[in-house]
């Protein structure tokens, strides 16, 4: 495993090829493999390859359209709404879009979008009212077209200078 | 199979008992470029990475209660702090961030741990030890080092082991099992 493999960037455009049934066995392995705060593993994960699903959950805001057409995604379903499982929400789904692109795949994350298009999430994916479920995350073979989603947004990253501190607060390098 | 070309991402875990060696600059680097290019919401970037190898601050830091003393002993702590804007959506992206420093470490070779100060008093006097600003929101730092064991050193270790993927699957709706 090369350090370079961790430059994994989210995938919005992919193939119709559907993912194979190893993929999904392992990429559920890895999430359930996941750590969470004091082993919590305070999720579910809603396997979806049901075209209708899809097309429905595409459809909660007009970002979200370019879902219509993956071949897969992975809702995850958390116990409760608090920050600490926020932050293991996280967790998983950097380990997914890591495993995704390991496995020679691309992933990338949707997010329903507020509470009413949550909620409308839920009532597709049959998910009970008292469980938060804010994103998924969809999985294909990537093309190489561009990203509906990044296009939109500054590309690239701050420098290092402007990011990191040592010992202290404001500190640069020693 | 696939599971060899993954395998290695399955088994990274969280290490708290180091070898007493620094990390090489060299590693700290490629750590910190981990860091830089995760992705966080809307590239928002809400973080700031404080790199500790200070040995007082890291023992000031493991004092900050008893679950948190093997911090103490670790050659680098990275702090994450987070801009303190949207505590749900910045919660996010420290796990994400995190994890990559996880799955780096073990890259390069070294293990990765996590510590979470504790309560809000416990952040407040974290962020007077390192010198954060109070309205930034400082609530973990990733400990980074070669691994001497994978043993939980804590008073109170967690179980391990996880969930069996019955009980965390469902396929095309809640509760419904694979067809």
């Amino acid at each position: 495993m090369a350090i370079e493999q961790l430059r994994v960037r989210q995938i919005r455009r992919f193939s119709r090829d559907p993912v194979s049934d190893d993929a999904i066995a392992e990429l559920l392995q890895i999430a359930r493999w996941t750590g969470s705060w004091a082993n919590s593993q305070p999720w579910h994960f809603v396997v979806i390859r049901d075209r209708d699903a899809l097309r429905r959950i595409s459809e909660l805001r007009p970002p979200m359209s370019w879902l219509a057409d993956v071949p897969l995604a992975i809702a995850i379903v958390l116990d409760r709404a608090g920050t600490s499982q926020a932050y293991d929400e996280g967790r998983v789904t950097e380990r997914l879009l890591t495993g995704a692109h390991m496995l020679g795949l691309g992933a990338g994350v949707a997010w329903f979008g507020g509470d009413a298009e949550d909620a409308e999430a839920k009532r597709i994916l049959d998910i009970p009212a008292g469980r938060t479920a804010r994103s998924l995350v969809a999985i294909g073979h990537p093309t190489s077209g561009k990203d509906p989603i990044l296009d939109m947004l500054p590309v690239g990253r701050k420098p290092l200078s402007e990011l990191v501190s040592y010992d202290r607060w404001g500190n640069a390098k020693r | 199979m696939l599971a060899p070309m993954t395998k290695a991402l399955r088994k990274v875990r969280q290490i708290r008992q180091y070898a007493n060696e620094p990390v090489s600059a060299d590693a700290l680097v490629q750590l910190l470029e981990v860091a830089r290019w995760t992705g966080s919401s809307r590239n928002s970037q809400p973080w700031h990475f404080l790199v500790i190898t200070d040995r007082e601050k890291l023992k000031r830091i493991s004092d900050l209660r008893p679950n948190i003393n093997w911090v103490a002993a670790a050659p680098l702590a990275i702090a994450i702090v987070l801009d303190g804007e949207s505590e749900m959506s910045e919660s996010y992206d420290e796990g994400r961030v995190t994890e990559r420093l996880l799955i780096a470490a073990h890259m390069l070779g070294l293990g990765g741990g996590t510590a979470h100060y504790g309560t809000a008093e416990h952040q407040a006097a974290a962020k007077k030890i390192l010198g954060i600003p109070v309205d930034r929101a400082a609530r973990s730092v990733v400990t980074i080092g070669r691994p001497t064991s994978a043993k939980d050193p804590r008073p109170n270790p967690r179980k391990g082991g996880r969930k069996p993927l019955s009980e965390i699957v469902s396929y095309e709706g809640w509760g419904m099992s694979k067809r």
